[in-house]
């Protein structure tokens, strides 16, 4: 398979979610793709969620590796994947801040795991994140900088999540992330409940704070 | 100027993302590279390129003079740490960098052109301006048409100002793809011509005797051209302070910080007097609607705000185009905040229609190179403001019935 034939899989024609995937973790596949021997390719067990819930899209904002994992294992249970990673890499040689690049072998991986999957048009959404884009810290000023932040045009509006049918939206991860926390607060203000999970506990309701700046 | 549908739109798509460095072709719920393609008439396209060439002219002349008379520059309100760094600039040089300019037209309803704004500083669109109208054409499977590949248009003056295989450094905020997906592809187009690329952050650059030298970890070595695509207003809140070096290089740059005279939309806030002394305006005067300090407008009406520094159709009042909420919110903000907007005169832009019978708004971005036209980047818009939401078009040119070369406009 090449790139774009794995970016279809993963953005399937007439899929209601399809346009949001992020074509940037795709680009360089040809290139540089690997078969990593030390990723376990394991599809995880959900202990989240009692299954499949058609009101209910699910944000994974874990380690990107596992983050596609899990987003199989919630496919296999009827959820629809939707990897919105969308880091850059460095110049060959050039130390970054962030690896953006070690999800790729599992993007290729998955691609052929849902080929597998019977997948639904209307099924409701898991947003694949990489909780490491938030990784800033640099030894030096010669370090490439290329965490990235999760901004509120990168997935759909509140509008569309309600047509769709989709009143709730649960966090997975291990904090709600301030970049997060500022995309999901419209969701709260337009009646669509915001839970969070650790992975192993029942999603619990909670409250986001008011960002202290909206942008215009 | 006409539209067109471009068949097999979902394989377009996918080659555009693919193909032509399109790697933002969704903002929330719209998408934003269009179904059409926008084609141009001969006369069309030849007349905007003349447009072009003469608001460039004008532009350039006007920023080497306000380069030497920096007092006539206080209306422009340009931020207190930019400014302390403009007397740098007095060892500019035109001949040894690169100009690279984007004027925006559009058609009004009473058939005349007029542009909303140049993009002086760091203006975009580079692959949606080269290879998409190449796909595109593709797609159409017509010989009717041509395209202007604005990517060759750059890389030649590029190459021109400095030594083959020399390195070049590709400045952008490196955690915006969308950023980067401009730089990756005027990047690889030159490496392609053999020279050595580098894709860095402001911060990597620094600057001996007024030569730019990389620090970007595993290439520290010197820049031969600086391609920078993080706006000047941006550099100012790098912290440490290592940026006042862009300001003196002699390394050619693309662009200098000279564009930061024309970037703010309060440009033509001096008009009257950098015609007075001797600088001709009349192609700008001519095409852009009338503009003037907010606290001049009173109760005039017809006007609508423009922030001095916006960005993508960003903060603009125009009521229909805006929610009312965010409406609201740009006025609070002008009342609080007069002198970071400027108010203009609104134009009523005509809309085209597809052949599916929808209407739709056009934003023709036209570029200058060094003085040149260098292609065009359009975008379009159901609403009259064209900003993040807008879809990015290819811009086609009827053949003209003579034998003619692609560039020959």
């Amino acid at each position: 398979m090449n790139r774009k034939e794995i970016y279809k899989i993963w953005a399937f024609r007439d899929g209601k979610w399809s346009t949001w995937v992020r074509p940037v973790p795709f680009v360089g596949i040809d290139s540089s793709y690997q078969n990593h021997e030390w990723i376990d390719y394991i599809i995880p067990t959900i202990h989240y969620l009692p299954g499949y819930q058609s009101d209910t899209a699910i944000i994974l904002d874990i380690d990107g590796i596992d983050s596609i994992k899990e987003g199989i294992a919630l496919a296999k249970i009827g959820y629809c994947p939707v990897p919105i990673f969308n880091g850059t890499n460095p110049s060959k040689g050039t130390r970054a801040t962030t690896d953006n690049q070690r999800i790729t072998s599992l993007l290729v991986w998955g691609a052929n795991e849902l080929q597998k999957i019977k997948r639904m048009d209307n099924a409701a959404p898991v947003f694949l994140l990489d909780a490491n884009r938030l990784n800033r810290y640099k030894v030096n000023s010669s370090i490439f900088d290329n965490s990235w932040d999760i901004y509120p045009q990168d997935i759909p509006s509140p509008h569309y999540f309600l047509k769709q049918g989709i009143t709730k939206i649960i966090v997975r991860g291990n904090q709600l992330h301030p970049d997060l926390s500022k995309v999901l607060y419209p969701y709260q203000k337009n009646h669509i409940q915001i839970l969070f999970t650790n992975g192993y506990e029942e999603p619990k309701m909670i409250k986001i704070k008011k960002p202290k700046k909206i942008e215009l | 100027m006409k539209l067109v549908v471009i068949p097999n739109y979902e394989d377009y798509r996918i080659d555009a993302m693919f193909d032509c460095y399109k790697w933002d072709p969704q903002f929330l719920d719209h998408n934003t590279l269009s179904r059409y393609a926008l084609v141009l008439s001969h006369q069309e396209a030849k007349e905007i390129a003349h447009f072009t060439e003469k608001l460039d002219q004008e532009t350039r002349n006007a920023e080497v003079y306000l380069n030497n008379h920096l007092d006539l520059t206080k209306k422009l309100k340009i931020p207190r740490q930019i400014k302390k760094e403009l007397k740098r600039m007095r060892n500019y040089d035109a001949k040894k960098h690169i100009r690279l300019m984007r004027y925006d037209f559009h058609l009004t309803q009473d058939n005349k052109w007029v542009i909303s704004e140049v993009n002086s500083d760091v203006p975009g669109g580079f692959a949606e301006a080269s290879l998409l109208p190449l796909l595109a054409r593709t797609y159409l499977h017509s010989k009717k048409y041509v395209s202007i590949h604005f990517g060759d248009c750059l890389a030649k003056a590029i190459a021109s100002k400095i030594k083959k295989k020399g390195t070049i450094m590709f400045v952008h905020c490196t955690s915006y793809s969308d950023d980067r997906q401009v730089m990756q592809y005027i990047g690889d187009h030159m490496e392609a011509l053999g020279y050595h690329v580098i894709y860095g952050a402001s911060d990597h650059v620094q600057f001996q005797n007024q030569e730019a030298f990389s620090i970007l970890d595993g290439y520290q070595e010197k820049i031969d051209c600086i391609v920078r695509f993080t706006p000047l207003e941006w550099l100012k809140d790098m912290k440490p302070k290592t940026w006042s070096g862009y300001f003196d290089t002699i390394t050619p740059s693309c662009n200098h910080p000279i564009a930061v005279f024309a970037q703010t939309k309060r440009f033509p806030l001096i008009w009257d007097e950098l015609e007075k002394c001797g600088i001709q305006l009349d192609t700008w005067r001519q095409l852009l609607p009338h503009t003037i300090e907010v606290k001049e407008l009173k109760k005039q009406s017809g006007y609508i705000y423009k922030p001095a520094w916006g960005r993508v159709g960003e903060k603009i009042s125009i009521q229909e185009a805006c929610h009312e909420e965010e409406y609201q919110a740009i006025l609070k903000d002008v009342k609080k905040h007069p002198s970071h907007y400027v108010a203009q005169q609104k134009f009523h832009s005509m809309p085209l229609k597809s052949p599916d019978g929808k209407y739709f708004h056009v934003c023709l971005g036209s570029y200058t190179v060094d003085g040149k036209h260098a292609g065009f980047y359009a975008r379009i818009s159901e609403k009259t403001r064209i900003d993040s939401e807008a879809e990015d078009i290819p811009v086609l040119i009827e053949r003209s019935h003579r034998n003619e070369s692609k560039r020959n406009l």
